[in-house]
């Protein structure tokens, strides 16, 4: 039996009386890209952010390779191995590329072995040999070793995407939540950004969860589907029967 | 009780005015997402060009309309077309800078035009000093019931253009979304624009009204006016237009009977009443909830504009050793030309002068410079720095180096007391946050004879270390040269280190920095109270300096200046501090030499004015210059290389 890496139950979300997630349940099997669609306002969002700690569920559980993370913070989730990239890009705008993964290597390290924040306000921010090693390793595998000297502020929407995911990655996490990984690439971007991932999946213990608008994106990367319409669960399993689904069909492809 | 609705009636003209310039503001703020502190400088000028006019025997009704409706409406659809809306996507500190260029320069370039000669505040629709009536005893005057009827006239007149006219239904379009409105055929741009002209009327009427209950029109009314004006629009959450009239009444109300109420030989008696708005700014900033995202509006639309445009990688020469060096040798240069005899005069305390104004400078290259977060008190961190000292020495005969360091520490516990209270908020609420205390320090705190002891002052004895007598500004001026060079290399290794990289991070996404589980709090805390601590040792420095300083040293105006400097000269470079403080020192000594009396102007004139030009491109003077020489230096080298090879 495949275990899961994210394990999701009855999640209730209200904003306000506004209900926005409904019991949504769903699994995410261990090395797996497991996808999310739904028409606008359907609460993907909103179900990514209540995953990943920025918003507190009314209800439900929240299970991370078999750990309860319901009640834990932000933080407490980046350390049992959740991370994430945003639909708007979120990335330190002064900070060239190198630094962008340098610093999720040592929040890491941080976090795993439960230091606390020391008061490093002397010791200079260049890598120790063991983080070099490690930046290139991470640059080399989502293709920016070459651009690792570049401020972010200068590279395009779709290498902007990749240094999101080298970050999350630097995490060392089982599961990246990605959302909308798609939107504002074209399609040669977007073919990559797919290849890389199921290449990541194919060659390391890591899952994916993505939101994503692009059918074509998850027919080549998803084995696994969750339609999400007014915040309940429409339909959920393997992609193709999924896509297959008569309610499917009508809701959300309109066909 | 039986004075209570004698004070509530003494209070609702001053809260009318209150009201005035509230709405102006929230008007402004909710169509542009831009909070113009600049509307009290605006109500300055207004009713500066109105009384000297009227005062000029032009017709009362001429005086009226050219100037308080047809100049102050100009007035706020100029400043939006030319500077606002370039800023709408700006960051705070970049909007902030804006802002108070145009607070800091529009009443300089008014009195340098009109004199500095306050006008006579003649009186227009009633007579300022006649009693019309009593009501419940409290004689009510003229600009009482002026003050009332034109609120009232006003509130009919927003209300109907807000309610049934056709830019009102637009307007209400543009709040909601500037892009959905435009798709529906309504130019976002000329609403917002309509948007500041109407607010620049309200926010000369209020100055024009203000005037008579004061008797006087003054650059602290001003203040009152900005600090009352945005407290009353804060308590209504910078939203709704009736509750900002409200709230802005109750303020005027409140701080008559709290004035009424206050025994007269209570000590801060005389201070409580004036320093009321300030209190209410930071009880609504920290209390209402809707405020905690104030200057984020967000257009649901956003997400189809460009990104913002940010800095590149700040470059440098990364030695810390090399810049300390060139520091040392521009240190030893001006040492050499001013005590070798070259120039001569008062030159030599001016250079003392600059070295203490760069350490103060330097805090706020750590704080702006590394977290983005903007402090408007680091004068008034400086002047507890200066006061502590000052008392430490008088009170417990401490050597005064011994006093500096301690209040030092003591300026690093004030930081972090501060930063818990105001970093509850983020951006431009923290930014007001840190106003509100530099105001209620210079009102309530500053005055008590336990720190700046009045408007008498302090005196801070210069040290002595064995057989050198720091009395002498040669000695000084190398003591402070050395302090200065230590405090700007701490500034770099603190802004290279781990801690400088993760408040950065921040300072470029805070969502981005959360999702790696960076704390924004903790960063800023450390950054904030770090910035305080050398903020408070340069104003030991500079009382030092200058042995007998008095609040006014150290009084909120010369924050927003510190700020406005380091930041037109590059806040993400320690040069640009640098810079910054001698400029500042050199050209103020130049033209007390030659300007006589309208230095204060000049000065005023030009920070603002550089202010506003390094809004439309702020990479900083000296920052822009540094890169331009760094990357020729990099193609030299590229070059020679590619020769080597």
């Amino acid at each position: 039996m495949t275990k899961e890496a994210l394990k999701v139950q009855n999640l209730c979300f209200n904003y306000g009386n506004l209900e926005i997630l409904k019991d949504v349940s769903l699994a995410v099997s261990q090395n797996s890209i497991h996808g999310v669609v739904g028409a606008n306002g359907a609460g993907k969002s909103t179900f990514l952010d209540v995953v990943a700690g920025y918003l507190k569920p009314k209800s439900g559980n929240i299970n991370l390779m078999g750990k309860d993370i319901t009640g834990e913070s932000v933080v407490g989730r980046i350390k049992l191995g959740l991370a994430r990239t945003f639909q708007k890009v979120e990335l330190y705008s002064t900070l060239d590329v190198y630094d962008h993964v340098l610093l999720a290597i040592r929040q890491k390290e941080k976090l795993k072995n439960h230091k606390r924040s020391k008061l490093d306000i002397f010791k200079q921010h260049g890598p120790s040999k063991a983080e070099a090693v490690e930046v290139d390793e991470i640059l080399e595998k989502v293709g920016l070793i070459n651009l690792k000297n570049i401020p972010v502020s200068t590279v395009s929407l779709g290498l902007s995407r990749m240094v999101e995911l080298a970050r999350a990655l630097a995490l060392d996490p089982k599961l990246i939540l990605l959302d909308e990984p798609s939107s504002g690439l074209n399609p040669d971007e977007t073919g990559r950004f797919t290849d890389l991932i199921l290449n990541l999946v194919a060659s390391s213990d890591v899952s994916f969860l993505i939101v994503e608008h692009d059918l074509s994106v998850i027919t080549t990367s998803t084995r696994e589907l969750t339609v999400l319409d007014m915040g309940k669960v429409l339909a959920s399993g393997l992609t193709s029967e999924v896509l297959d689904d008569p309610d499917v069909k009508y809701t959300y492809l309109g066909r | 009780m039986k004075d209570l609705p004698v004070f509530i009636i003494a209070g609702i003209p001053f809260g009318c005015v209150y009201a005035l310039g509230a709405s102006g503001l929230v008007l402004s703020y909710k169509t542009s997402g831009l909070l113009n502190l600049a509307f009290g400088a605006q109500a300055f000028i207004t009713s500066l060009f109105f009384y000297s006019s009227y005062d000029a025997n032009w017709p009362f009704a001429l005086a009226f309309i050219i100037w308080v409706i047809l100049f102050s409406f100009l007035l706020g659809v100029v400043f939006d077309k030319v500077l606002f809306q370039k800023l709408r996507h700006s960051s705070v500190s970049v909007k902030l800078v804006g802002v108070l260029g145009l607070l800091i320069a529009l009443p300089s370039i008014a009195q340098a035009l009109l004199g500095q000669r306050s006008p006579n505040i003649k009186p227009f629709l009633f007579s300022t000093n006649k009693i019309y009536f009593r009501l419940f005893s409290y004689p009510v005057s003229g600009e009482n019931i002026q003050t009332v009827i034109v609120t009232l006239i006003v509130i009919i007149l927003l209300t109907w253009l807000l309610r049934y006219s056709k830019i009102g239904l637009s307007m209400k379009a543009v709040v909601e979304s500037p892009k959905l409105a435009q798709l529906n055929g309504i130019s976002a741009e000329r609403v917002s624009s309509i948007a500041f002209g109407i607010s620049g009327i309200l926010a000369g009427l209020s100055g024009v009204l203000l005037a008579p209950i004061l008797h006087e029109i003054n650059s602290y009314d001003l203040t009152l006016l900005v600090v009352a004006g945005t407290a009353g629009a804060a308590c209504g959450g910078f939203s709704s237009l009736p509750l900002t009239f409200l709230f802005s009444i109750g303020l005027g109300i409140l701080q008559e009977v709290v004035a009424g109420y206050v025994p007269q030989n209570f000590a801060l008696a005389a201070s409580i009443r004036p320093s009321l708005p300030f209190i209410v700014l930071i009880g609504a900033l920290l209390f209402n909830r809707r405020l905690k995202n104030i200057g984020n509006i967000k257009d649901p639309m956003a997400e189809v504009d460009p990104p913002q445009r940010s800095l590149l990688k700040y470059y440098s020469y990364n030695p810390v050793k090399l810049r300390a060096i060139i520091l040392a040798v521009v240190l030893v240069s001006f040492f050499s030309v001013t005590f070798g005899g070259i120039v001569s005069g008062n030159w030599k305390f001016v250079l003392c002068q600059g070295c203490a104004l760069a350490v103060i400078f330097l805090s706020i290259t750590l704080l702006t410079g590394s977290t983005g977060i903007v402090s408007l008190s680091q004068a008034t961190f400086a002047g507890f720095g200066a006061f502590l000292t000052a008392q430490l020495v008088s009170r417990y005969n401490l050597p005064v180096l011994v006093a500096l360091v301690m209040a030092t520490f003591i300026c690093l516990l004030i930081g972090l007391v501060v930063a818990l209270f105001s970093l509850k908020l983020k951006g431009l609420g923290a930014a007001l946050l840190t106003l509100g205390f530099a105001l209620l320090a210079d009102n309530l705190i500053f005055p008590s004879s336990y720190l700046a002891n009045g408007a008498t002052g302090v005196y801070l004895p210069r040290p002595t270390i064995g057989s050198i007598n720091f009395n002498s500004d040669k000695y000084w001026f190398i003591f402070e040269a050395v302090v200065l060079v230590l405090t700007a290399s701490f500034v770099i290794v603190v802004r290279s280190s781990k801690k400088g990289l993760e408040a950065l991070a921040i300072s470029g996404s805070v969502p981005g920095a959360q999702s790696i589980g960076l704390d924004y709090s903790k960063s800023a805390l450390l950054f904030f109270s770090i910035a305080a601590a050398i903020a408070g040792f340069g104003g030991g420095l500079y009382g030092i300096t200058q042995q007998n300083i008095s609040s006014q040293d150290f009084n909120w105006e010369f924050s927003l200046l510190f700020l406005v400097l380091v930041v037109v000269m590059g806040v993400r470079s320690i040069e640009g501090a640098l810079v910054g403080a001698f400029a500042y020192v050199i050209v103020q000594e130049l033209l007390d030499t030659y300007a006589g009396n309208n230095i204060g102007l000049i000065i005023s004139i030009a920070v603002g004015l550089l202010a506003l030009i390094w809004v439309l491109d702020p990479e900083g003077l000296v920052e822009r210059q540094n890169r331009i020489w760094v990357s020729t230096y990099r193609s030299l080298k590229l070059r020679r290389d590619k020769a080597v090879v």
